[in-house]
């Protein structure tokens, strides 16, 4: 099966919870930790947690549905309510 | 007559956590404006670390005297501290009301945890708090970080409008006027308990992304209230 070539590179999942956040590190050409950042990712949208791909400069944030390995950061936050 | 809080709940004898029993219910009065269609049929327990991120717990079958096993609450999930209880209202299936308990009150039960529960559970808030701290000043830009350190908020610039997002959990942002004042306060959050920088993160994130859905999700007020 062919598969999209993907530049090494590290990026980094951060899923809030109650404790500050789950952070999950991968480095884009190891199959096994994309996989791993990936089943955390569909984990927490499961969840109904959204999902922002940042960078490192904390520009503007863009929301994502799925899974972005070429992604130097993605935070995923919960639901947000009206208080 | 409103029964005492304290006789409205007790610790269950044989739990060797937080778990409560209703034990009793006593009259109450009518609830102005309430029909069947919006309130629920039973007795309400909400719980959470603070009372901005309540969670909510429909007791079932709630009738004069009847007995209620509330959920269990452990301390290690929900600090006993923060418990909050609200009985005040209920439809009561005996007379076929919905009837109004004015009974709402913070439980402070200092005597289900130790000193040394205390103590551990204030490292781990405290760690907790760092945690998100520090993953929100990764998130901040150079100017907005600056921003945070010397003066305990960020700044947002949507395409029309300037917000003030303070250190806090709700009714923590604020719309800014061109000369700097505040107009509106507003109030949206994450729907489970996350400590404040992560909340504040959240918000950022929402505002700088999808303002329309912020505005629409947000409580709003006058500066001021």
């Amino acid at each position: 099966m062919e598969t999209e070539a993907v530049e090494s590179g590290t990026g980094m999942l951060c899923c809030m919870n109650e404790d500050g956040d789950k952070r999950i590190m991968w480095d884009s050409s190891n199959r096994n930790e994309t996989s791993e950042a990936e089943k955390v990712f569909d984990e927490y949208k499961a969840k109904g947690y959204m999902a922002y791909r940042t960078d490192k400069h904390g520009q503007r944030g863009e929301i994502i549905d799925t899974f972005d390995v070429k992604a130097e950061r993605i935070i995923m936050q919960p639901q947000m309510v009206g208080g | 007559m409103t029964p005492l809080f304290a006789e409205m709940i007790a610790p269950s004898p044989a739990a060797t956590d937080a778990s409560i029993v209703v034990s009793a219910w006593d009259e109450g009065g009518l609830l102005s404006g309430a029909t069947a269609s919006n309130v629920h049929p039973t007795a309400v327990l909400t719980y959470g670390q603070s009372n901005a991120c309540l969670q909510t717990f429909y007791g079932q079958n709630a009738s004069a005297g009847s007995v209620i096993q509330w959920p269990t609450l452990t301390l290690a999930d929900w600090p006993i501290v923060n418990l909050n209880v609200n009985c005040n209202w209920i439809y009561n299936t005996q007379v076929n009301q919905i009837m109004q308990y004015s009974v709402a009150s913070s439980f402070v039960g200092a005597s289900f945890e130790t000193p040394e529960e205390t103590a551990k559970r204030e490292l781990k808030r405290i760690a907790s708090e760092a945690r998100a701290e520090e993953l929100l000043l990764m998130c901040l830009t150079e100017e907005q970080r600056g921003c945070y350190l010397a003066n305990g908020f960020i700044e947002i610039n949507t395409d029309t409008t300037r917000y003030r997002i303070k250190k806090g959990r709700s009714k923590n942002i604020e719309k800014l006027a061109a000369d700097g004042t505040t107009e509106l306060l507003y109030c949206v959050h994450p729907d489970i308990y996350v400590p404040y920088g992560d909340n504040m993160l959240a918000q950022k994130l929402l505002l700088e992304t999808d303002e329309a859905k912020f505005l629409k999700l947000a409580r709003q007020w006058p500066a001021g209230r």
